[in-house]
């Protein structure tokens, strides 16, 4: 499989000098995509997965349906992915957005692509590739799609994966993260590209998977037998001994696990070629690390683990100044603090309103303008809102520092608010001449300060 | 600051919307006099119950949490009248279907402890397991700060109002 797939990539680049003109449009194609990942709406998510395959498919089945050859044309649906894909890895601060639509489908449901490209015939030849230092530093990230088999491919110095070709290859995210984590691959990744390629990869896994079905007589290097698929075998030529090696190094076996081993309903690579792959809805496929028990037990442990350290390290980047904390033990710790933290604040800033004086014609008109409040509030960008946290600082280990106020008209105390640090210093300070301000509020509760006149409710700026 | 992202179907804007609407009720009918301790302590809790509430009102039932916030404060409310006539009704956290209780056994150790913790934060935890609950905590934590932030920015307003 890594074969069918090094062919495609090879068949890509061979193009790469004829196709130059359309990489441009690719490229706005491309940043359509990326703009549905700029819209980090924890509620549209759910949304979002189905603009990012319906413009998947749009942009995968425009190329197509342009008065190209079928055989090109496979190819530039290729590289529309890989650039694709390049420019999500590219931005790293889409990683949010795109992990939340991604952590929102459910595994067992990955999209369905309506892709018209069917037709891959055999290619029988192989070109040298052109030398384009992009590609091959995407296709270099790319090495979860165990590009290998090539004696071509070795300047791209890819170390691939034992790929089975008749396992499907719909992975959950997880999986792709957990093998490309041992390859050898010269490209350092972060966690964001993976994270990001990986949710992009179930989409990319499907259009392989199409790919490899077409190319069945291609010789194999397996190192154990799926159970129930019949495969190419034999050992390659002699070419593929470097590849060979690099196989060794990262050896992972495939393994299949089946919570109805009597369905057999898995993807063969005899499957009819003419149909877009199903997706397997009632079990995960995981791929077992060598050393590794293969049951389905501990399988099914393994991807609950990779699940659950995957949403540690979403609940990382949200809760601030997590990074350098390591061990599920010490964040979930931190987490704590936080959701602490964050309540006693909405407990703080509730009691706060509430020593406000009632207005009454005032609140009647901010309900009645409330169109416009919001925008006021948005005047705050959203990039105020993690920060707003009364300057939150975790302290590993260390108790945090309270401070206390109690208003002396009132008999009870406020809940405590976690010490003001110089972590955030915009924030800060505003937090502390509000609070310097409540306190006075509060000692001079009997005596409440009227100002003149009302301010305009839409006109309400406050300025970091 | 820009103003192009405006979303006016947000989480922010939903929120603020109903905030402001519950807020407007709690503070009509109260007379500039009413300042006692005990006055403000009953607005207070009003105002979070409120936050609350508009907070859970904002994500409806697409959250675990937000479900079970508005199941206890329902059958608070339910069993604060029922109190007057002298039953006590038991109130109960509904408990959503727990499924993979046997995947907690071979995790759970490592993890009991704060888990536990983390169940008790997070309204509607108790029936979950770790992976849920860490989706959960994630957007429980995303609203908090919403929440948060909308009832600072609605206190200004109101501070520089009157």
């Amino acid at each position: 499989m890594e074969k069918d797939k090094a062919f495609i990539m090879a068949e890509v680049l061979n193009r790469t000098a004829t196709r130059q003109p359309t990489w441009n449009e690719l490229n706005c194609a491309t940043e359509q995509v990326g703009s549905y990942f700029l819209n980090p709406n924890w509620d549209n998510s759910m949304d979002q997965s189905d603009p990012f395959e319906s413009a998947l498919s749009s942009m995968v089945s425009s190329p197509a349906a342009s008065s190209v050859p079928p055989v090109s044309g496979e190819n530039v649906l290729m590289r529309e992915l890989i650039g694709k894909l390049g420019n999500i890895c590219n931005s790293g601060d889409t990683f949010n957005s795109t992990h939340t639509s991604f952590s929102n489908t459910p595994l067992n449901s990955p999209p369905k692509l309506n892709l018209s490209m069917v037709n891959f015939p055999n290619h029988s030849t192989l070109a040298p590739f052109s030398a384009d230092p992009e590609f091959a530093e995407r296709a270099a990230r790319f090495s979860s799609f165990s590009i290998l088999n090539d004696p071509l491919m070795d300047s791209f110095k890819l170390s691939g994966n034992q790929v089975n070709g008749s396992q499907s290859i719909q992975n959950s995210p997880m999986e792709w993260n957990s093998c490309s984590d041992k390859k050898n691959s010269g490209v350092s990744r972060s966690s964001s590209p993976e994270n990001a390629e990986s949710g992009v990869s179930k989409e990319e896994s499907s259009v392989f998977q199409q790919i490899t079905a077409r190319n069945d007589a291609r010789n194999r290097k397996r190192k154990s037998v799926p159970r129930g698929k019949a495969k190419e075998t034999t050992p390659p030529a002699a070419a593929d001994d470097k590849v060979a090696s690099e196989n060794d190094e990262s050896n992972s076996k495939r393994s299949k696990q089946d919570v109805d081993t009597g369905n057999g309903n898995a993807k063969t690579a005899n499957d009819g070629n003419s149909k877009p792959p199903e997706p397997p809805k009632d079990y995960i496929h995981v791929r077992a690390r060598r050393g590794q028990a293969t049951d389905s037990h501990s399988l099914a442990e393994r991807v609950r683990r990779e699940k659950i350290s995957e949403r540690m390290k979403f609940l990382q980047d949200l809760v601030p100044g997590c990074n350098k904390v390591t061990g599920k033990a010490v964040m979930l710790d931190e987490i704590i603090n936080y959701v602490q933290s964050l309540q006693r604040q909405v407990e703080f800033l509730s009691m706060k309103l509430a020593t406000v004086n009632p207005m009454t014609d005032i609140a009647k008109d901010m309900f009645q303008s409330r169109v416009s409040l919001p925008q006021g509030i948005y005047l705050m960008d959203s990039s105020a809102v993690p920060a707003f946290a009364f300057g939150y600082q975790p302290q590993q280990g260390i108790p945090l520092t309270e401070t206390q106020f109690s208003m002396k008209t009132q008999g009870f105390q406020l809940p405590s608010v976690d010490g003001f640090t110089d972590a955030n210093p915009h924030v800060g300070s505003i937090w502390e001449d509000d609070l310097q301000s409540i306190v006075q509020m509060g000692v001079g509760q009997n005596q409440p300060q009227s100002y003149q006149g009302s301010i305009a409710t839409g006109q309400v700026k406050i300025e970091l | 600051m820009d103003l192009q992202n405006l979303n006016p179907s947000s989480l922010k804007s939903r929120f603020t919307a109903r905030f402001l609407r519950a807020l407007t009720e709690i503070n009509a009918p109260k007379t500039i006099s009413s300042s006692s301790p005990r006055e403000i302590f009953q607005r207070y809790r009003r105002i979070k119950v409120a936050a609350d509430k508009s907070m859970a009102y904002s994500v409806r039932s697409r959250r675990i949490w937000s479900r079970a916030t508005l199941w206890r404060l329902r059958t608070r409310s339910r069993s604060r009248r029922l109190v007057s006539f002298g039953r006590r009704a038991s109130v109960k956290t509904r408990t959503t279907a727990s499924h993979g209780k046997e995947n907690k056994e071979h995790h759970g150790a490592v993890l009991g402890v704060q888990a536990e913790e983390l169940r008790e934060l997070v309204p509607g935890g108790e029936a979950m397991d770790l992976c849920n609950l860490l989706d959960e905590t994630a957007h429980y934590i995303k609203c908090l700060t919403t929440q948060g932030f909308c009832v600072y920015m609605g206190g200004l307003l109101c501070e520089g109002c009157c």
